[in-house]
């Protein structure tokens, strides 16, 4: 947990052959346990609240108190821990890349603003530089709305009547 | 002197017949007064009239009632005139129309001297004179003619008439219905003097005070059969049948704290009649009409009648016929012989770590009462509550429900006893889940129940179970007075107020139509005008459904109010329990009473502990802070005492022995 998920990455990108399905597998392999800590921490602190005592007391199986009680209202959280990972994983392919220990054929962000920094000392570097940059943006920006109308759409209390 | 042997009468009209009285015995003694209670309806004023012989002519009637050992059912009119007034009289109910409005009361008082024994009319008004004064009629008032007069005084004028003669059978039907309390007063005075003259009497009455203050003897009828037969003492205290207990508990008393109770259910009449079958055959049958919709309107033939209002009714109520048996002093018609305990805890013990919550309670529960657990926070209410629900389960001690161990029925069949307790929780916006519509709240533990009995039923449940679920939860919903619109099922409880969701939670606690409801401080979250609805709602349901309620609370001011009985709980000991009115109005324990106190504001300083000697374990727990401790109570904890006759239970070495009503009086003096 101490070690930093990108040194990892690193290490992984620079022995194996780096290609998507990796990458993905490795980053969840690393990204999991922080937002499973968080969780766990709070679905204790919900286990003992009224409306899943009263479940149970109604005979509800564990099983019945998960799917109805706890993952309903645990949404918010692995919602958000889900969006910063995914925020997370898109910005570390793009150092990867950016870094060059990323399969080079591939196209990515990551290798654009690479290669835009490269020509530098040319007129055009900037016009090569910004659209990779804004649309790198974009995309983070965009899942943190999703995340926001996400939430607004399962939570009850937060819609509109 | 009188005794009534399988007495039946039933009233012909039509096609139909009215079965007044089923197989009544009973008889009247000298100096002896039997009291006949009962609901309108249920035969006691056509006894009276068959005493009489003033049933109607269409009356077919069996059995026999003897007079000092003559059959009286087979006089003609002239023998039985000759019997009236002079050997049998009667105060009738409806007294004004009794009178005749065109005589002066005098005269009408005097006839019977008149034309039964045959006294001169100036000396049979002396004595009339005499009897109306004794009557507290002053002389004044002898000359009216009836409409001049009170409700009161035609009752007293009825009554000298009746005794003019000095009957030795004397039939009271409703005497006291007229009379304010100081004249009732009077009549008890009246009574216990006729008594002591050796006059039996038969009083007919729905005033249960006045039955507890002068009779002997009283005989609960329901729909025409003796229910039960008790000694009039043990009124209002100690009953076995469920019906005297819910007619007792509507009864308004001044020492009464829980009253107004009522009884679940409709008074029917019996009717009994012919069936024509379509292959010409007949089949009389008994119907129970008006409002016995429960079983299309047929009474069984079999079984007990008082079933479909019981309050404990099982399978076999409805399958023997009862005999009237012997129960101790009383004689009780119930296949359960009287009122069962529904619930039982024995010695209880439970602890969180080293911390006691529960030590060794044991409390009972009668079916169909409202039991309150009073106590400071941290006194173990919740905890015996919960595992009286079987929520918790307890270090040691049994726990029988049904006559069934709890544990074992958890343990087997977890969901039949889920059915048969609901619970309602402290916090009601805490007890349910915010992200369930209404529908879904009050449906969940038919859910819960669904879900397992089939795993393939919670993915395709089918349209009939569906249906079928839908409509308990649209009763459940219409049980608490919440709206049933499919916009409100839809509707998230954020939307709603607190004394909303408490009414969610009731409802969820209903849906499988429980035998015990547990209510841990269901309106303490509330303000008080919602509380009042709640509580309100809670003891309509308590008397409609039959429910019996255990309901913690730590306002002893609200227990007062519903309670059948209270229970009070210190440091996980219970150290006092008994009838509402008792721990109310004469609580022992000195813990009890400092309860009452502060909520009365009679208590002006919060007392800190005593002394710094260190109570043992065992001791106490009152011990510090207690008034009248003596030296014992630091190191043994008090035996179980209880007050005379009475189901009055309490720890304490040096108990309270002042009424607090008493103690009232005194201060007020002092101030």
């Amino acid at each position: 947990m101490s070690v930093p998920p990108v040194m990892i990455m690193i290490i992984v990108a620079s022995f194996m052959r780096p290609s998507a399905v990796t990458l993905a597998f490795t980053l969840s392999l690393v990204s999991w346990p922080t937002t499973a800590k968080a969780i766990r921490s709070q679905a204790l602190a919900l286990r003992e609240r009224m409306h899943v005592r009263a479940a149970r007391d109604m005979g509800g199986t564990s099983s019945y108190i998960i799917v109805r009680h706890l993952l309903p209202e645990l949404f918010p959280l692995y919602l958000i821990g889900f969006i910063a990972k995914l925020r997370m994983a898109v910005f570390m392919e793009a150092s990867l890349a950016f870094l060059g220990l990323f399969d080079p054929a591939r196209k990515s962000i990551g290798s654009m603003i690479r290669y835009a920094l490269q020509y530098y000392y040319l007129d055009v570097w900037l016009n090569w530089l910004i659209p990779p940059v804004v649309c790198f943006s974009l995309i983070i920006m965009s899942i943190t709305f999703l995340a926001i109308s996400l939430e607004e759409v399962f939570d009850p209390r937060l819609k509109e009547i | 002197m009188v005794e009534i042997e399988n007495y039946s009468a039933v009233y012909q009209d039509g096609n139909h017949s009215l079965l007044a009285l089923d197989r009544v015995t009973f008889s009247l003694n000298e100096g002896y007064i039997t009291v006949l209670i009962g609901e309108s309806g249920s035969g006691k004023t056509t006894m009276a009239n068959a005493i009489m012989g003033l049933l109607p002519k269409n009356t077919v009637t069996e059995g026999s009632i003897r007079l000092n050992g003559d059959e009286l059912t087979h006089l003609d009119d002239d023998s039985y005139r000759k019997l009236r007034w002079r050997t049998m009289a009667m105060v009738f109910q409806n007294s004004a129309a009794v009178l005749n409005p065109v005589q002066r009361i005098v005269n009408q008082v005097a006839e019977p001297l008149i034309y039964h024994l045959g006294i001169k009319k100036e000396e049979a008004l002396q004595i009339t004179e005499k009897k109306l004064a004794h009557m507290s009629i002053s002389s004044d008032e002898m000359f009216r003619y009836p409409h001049e007069l009170s409700g009161g005084q035609i009752q007293r004028t009825l009554f000298a008439m009746a005794l003019i003669l000095n009957p030795r059978v004397l039939i009271l039907d409703e005497p006291t219905s007229a009379m304010d309390a100081a004249l009732k007063a009077f009549m008890i005075s009246l009574l216990k003097e006729l008594k002591s003259k050796g006059t039996a009497i038969l009083l007919i009455t729905h005033d249960l005070d006045l039955a507890v203050k002068t009779a002997d003897e009283a005989i609960m009828l329901y729909l025409g059969q003796i229910m039960e037969v008790l000694p009039a003492r043990d009124l209002m205290q100690t009953l076995f049948h469920p019906c005297t207990v819910a007619m007792c508990r509507s009864f308004p008393t001044m020492d009464a704290v829980r009253d107004l109770g009522g009884m679940r259910g409709d008074a029917f009449y019996r009717y009994t009649h012919v069936h024509r079958l379509s292959d010409g055959k007949t089949e009389p049958h008994v119907h129970i009409a008006a409002g016995a919709d429960r079983e299309g309107g047929h009474a069984p033939i079999l079984g007990c009648l008082f079933r479909p209002r019981c309050t404990q009714a099982v399978e076999e109520c409805g399958r023997t016929s009862i005999q009237l048996t012997q129960a101790g002093t009383h004689k009780v018609r119930c296949v359960r012989g009287g009122i069962v305990d529904l619930l039982q805890l024995k010695q209880i013990k439970k602890a969180y770590g080293r911390i006691t919550a529960v030590d060794n309670a044991s409390v009972s529960l009668r079916a169909g009462e409202i039991l309150t657990i009073v106590g400071e926070t941290g006194s173990g209410k919740t905890t015996l509550a919960m595992i009286a629900a079987g929520a918790i389960e307890q270090d040691s001690g049994m726990r029988t429900f049904k006559d069934r161990t709890i544990d074992e029925w958890i343990k087997n069949e977890r969901f039949s006893f889920a059915s048969e307790v609901g619970i309602i929780y402290q916090n009601p916006a805490e007890s349910v889940s915010h992200r369930f519509t209404v529908y879904d709240i009050v449906a969940e533990p038919l859910h819960i129940q669904n879900k397992s009995s089939g795993a393939a039923a919670s993915k395709k449940r089918s349209g009939t179970q569906n249906e079928e679920e839908r409509k308990k939860v649209l009763n459940a919903l219409t049980d608490v007075h919440l709206p049933v619109e499919p916009d409100f099922l839809m509707r998230h409880p954020h939307e709603l107020n607190m004394g909303a969701i408490q009414r969610l939670c009731i409802a969820r606690a209903l849906v499988h139509d429980p035998v015990l409801i547990v209510a841990d401080e269901p309106t303490s979250a509330l303000d008080p005008s919602v509380q009042a609805k709640v509580i309100k709602l809670l003891l309509n349901l308590q008397i409609e459904k039959g429910l019996t309620i255990i309901f913690v609370t730590h306002d002893i001011g609200v227990a007062r109010k519903i309670s059948d009985r209270i229970c009070v709980m210190l440091a996980g000991r219970i150290v006092e329990i008994g009838p509402a009115s008792k721990i109310i109005n004469e609580p022992r324990h000195p813990y009890t009473e400092l309860l009452i106190d502060s909520a009365r504001g009679e208590l002006i300083h919060f007392e800190s502990p005593k002394s710094e000697q260190s109570v043992s374990p065992d001791g106490c727990p009152f011990a510090n802070r207690c008034s009248r401790r003596v030296g014992k109570c630091l190191e043994m904890n008090p035996p179980c005492s209880n007050v005379q006759g009475q189901s009055h239970l309490f720890w304490c070495f040096n108990p309270v022995v002042l009424f607090s009503y008493d103690k009232k009086m005194r201060t007020d003096g002092e101030k």
